[in-house]
């Protein structure tokens, strides 16, 4: 049976409760990544445009050249779109309509689903980037889980909140009266819930018949089938005991990540390190040319620390007691047994618990 | 997975240290009651023998740090095995030998250790056995060896009765047990599967001997101090919670088969030597369809 933990964190690192945003980048940055580019130097673009392949414009502006830069989606070419700030989408949108039941049924697959859980939890500590997303489009979400849920009665519709989102909790627990069929999940802050296959094994439900979706997606389907937008902006945490005001801030994909820490991140003195989407299965980075991409949820700014001397292992096995999949990380060095760390889905659990401060990812890269 | 300077769990390995070192020192309180304090209300010893017990807390303490120190170990480590190596001994044991024999058995055990990972506590403590065979081989103490008492089923339990010099109760091995239960890293299962399968063990042999020593063995702290303080120790332990089910259960068998030809005070440290040599067997024997998955 799979065990679940609270991390214990820094109580003191509050991310505020008002929404940031950081619209106007004055470039955004595109990915290349080996696809098609369909546009050419100088064109003008608008929002919603595809420029790459399966990429499209977030911004409206004017195509530039191709720069080096970095993201989690990895380093190499990306194509540079100057913003004109005029906002000029591909198509009409903005205006309200009504979703139609033929929408829902393409956009969602929900044949032979019996539950359809909507996620609003974060996995990383300090990092309240799904919450928000719920928090901001409380009412948008209710009205597309009650169109779901009237358009297939059999399904059953969940929304997973952790209980220390109160706002969230006790919005929930005030409206959803009105919303008889919607049931509200309040779970307590383990980690790992925010991950689609162990939410379902701790609400018990069968992970064939599910169809979990993050908030974020949720909103961008919203925004899909309520406006016709495509997504060109996104949420993201900005937090971190070297930051001074913790904030949820909403940015446009592509920006320069240096750009809106610069702009509203009041950073402490001293030595300090970036990680992105959390410190337990986040990684390092250095803010230098790195590019927002749709894969990035918080950035953590963190007083740099040293790290401490790993010791022998003392043999307590808590490391594969709390592995989400019982792999032995003490193995991972062993080229022998590099299967058990190709199963591994880097969550950090093994190296929090660790009594002698291995670190079991690094350790086997040696 | 970049969490190791920055977020941790708030317990660590000193923590299990700390909580050894508590519950190995609440063992050494009852002991310097029952071999000290005790005997000298007792008139049975001088008011210098009440303080036996003490020479050897502070012997132990010293000539393992020495060790630690010499050998560049964990002063700290060395402190938790020397005190449960003393605790385990017999008042009996040679004054002068001791220190001797408990540093040059600890010295060449951690040296060899250095080089390939073997169960110092348990190997060092079948070496101090000469220490005590150098007198009489005896756990008694002075009003045990006169007879003096006439302690029932529960004294014994206290610990009243014959045993190492802070190891012979059972009431205080429970109470060390509830102190180190409490911390994580601890490894309970050996100790709970140990003292399970010996108590089936010595149930069985008097069952087919009808020998009543191996019921009242059963109330003796000494075998289950082994199977609480040395079982469980850092380094030549199995790893997995199977493994360690296993191992709990073969140290306590074992420790009842042994019993039958064996000083009681002896078996657990004996089949704890014996199945700490290779701990991995257990976890690869149990493991092996999962791990080659």
């Amino acid at each position: 049976m799979q065990k679940f933990i609270e991390l214990k964190k820094d109580e003191n690192i509050l991310v505020s409760s008002m929404l940031e945003s950081s619209l106007q980048p004055d470039a955004i940055y595109l990915p290349v990544q080996n696809g098609k580019i369909f546009i050419h130097q100088n064109d003008c673009v608008k929002i919603g445009e595809e420029v790459l392949e399966g990429v499209l414009s977030p911004i409206s502006g004017t195509v530039k050249s191709l720069k080096r830069m970095h993201s989690l989606a990895g380093d190499g070419y990306y194509l540079e779109i100057a913003n004109d700030f005029e906002e000029r989408y591909l198509k009409e949108v903005g205006k309200r309509r009504k979703i139609k039941k033929e929408d829902i049924l393409k956009v969602f697959n929900l044949d032979g689903m019996k539950n359809f859980v909507l996620n609003a939890i974060d996995d990383e500590i300090y990092v309240s980037t799904q919450n928000f997303y719920l928090y901001l489009y409380y009412d948008a979400f209710l009205e597309l889980l009650d169109e779901i849920e009237q358009i297939f009665p059999d399904l059953n519709v969940y929304v997973c909140v952790k209980a220390s989102s109160s706002e969230n909790v006790s919005k929930l627990m005030s409206d959803l009266g009105m919303y008889p069929n919607i049931i509200l999940k309040i779970v307590p802050d383990y980690y790992l819930l925010g991950r689609k296959q162990f939410l379902l094994s701790y609400l018990g439900l069968d992970v064939e018949k599910s169809f979990v979706l993050s908030a974020g997606e949720f909103y961008d389907i919203y925004n899909y089938l309520k406006r016709g937008r495509t997504k060109s902006d996104l949420l993201l945490t900005i937090s971190g005991d070297a930051c001074k005001n913790p904030m949820v801030i909403q940015v446009k994909i592509g920006t320069l990540l240096k750009d809106v820490v610069k702009e509203k991140i009041e950073i402490l003195d001293g030595d300090i390190c970036y990680f992105a989407n959390g410190i337990m299965s986040g990684q390092e980075i250095s803010l230098d040319s790195f590019v927002v991409t749709t894969d990035l949820q918080s950035l953590l700014i963190m007083k740099k620390k040293k790290e401490p001397k790993a010791r022998k292992c003392i043999r307590c096995g808590l490391c594969s007691e709390l592995c989400p999949f019982h792999l032995h990380p003490y193995l991972f060095g062993n080229p022998k047994y590099q299967h058990e760390k190709e199963r591994c889905i880097n969550c950090g659990l093994c190296s929090y618990i660790c009594p002698v401060y291995i670190h079991f990812y690094k350790e086997s890269e040696k | 997975m970049m969490n190791v300077p920055y977020l941790h769990y708030p317990k660590d390995e000193r923590s299990l240290k700390k909580a050894y070192l508590i519950a190995i020192l609440l063992l050494w309180v009852f002991g310097f009651y029952k071999n000290g304090i005790l005997l000298y209300q007792n008139d049975y010893i001088s008011f210098l023998d009440l303080f036996i017990p003490i020479y050897f807390l502070g012997v132990s303490a010293g000539v393992s740090l020495l060790v630690a120190f010499l050998l560049k170990q964990n002063l700290f480590l060395y402190l938790i095995y020397g005190l449960i190596l003393g605790a385990s001994i017999s008042i009996n044991t040679n004054m002068i030998l001791y220190p001797i024999l408990l540093f040059v058995a600890l010295f060449i055990t951690s040296y060899i250790d250095q080089k390939r990972s073997i169960p110092v506590v348990s190997l060092t403590r079948l070496f101090l056995v000469l220490a005590i065979l150098v007198q009489t081989y005896s756990y008694l103490n002075v009003s045990e060896k006169i007879g003096a008492f006439n302690y029932d089923y529960f004294d014994l339990f206290l610990g009243y009765g014959v045993g190492g010099i802070a190891s012979s109760s059972l009431l205080f091995v429970i109470l060390a047990f509830f102190i180190l239960l409490f911390n994580p890293f601890y490894k309970r299962m050996i100790p709970v599967m140990a003292s399970f399968s010996f108590i089936l063990g010595s149930a069985l042999l008097f069952l087919i001997t009808r020998d009543s020593s191996y019921i009242t063995t059963l109330l003796n702290g000494t075998v289950y101090f082994s199977f609480v303080f040395v079982a469980t120790l850092f380094y030549n332990t199995p790893i997995t919670k199977k493994g360690m089910i296993s191992y709990g259960l073969c140290i306590g068998l074992v420790s009842a088969l042994l019993s039958a030809f064996l000083p009681i005070y002896e078996v657990g440290f004996l089949s704890i030597f014996l199945f700490s040599l290779f701990p991995s067997i257990f976890d690869q024997i149990l493991q092996k369809k999962h791990l080659h998955s």
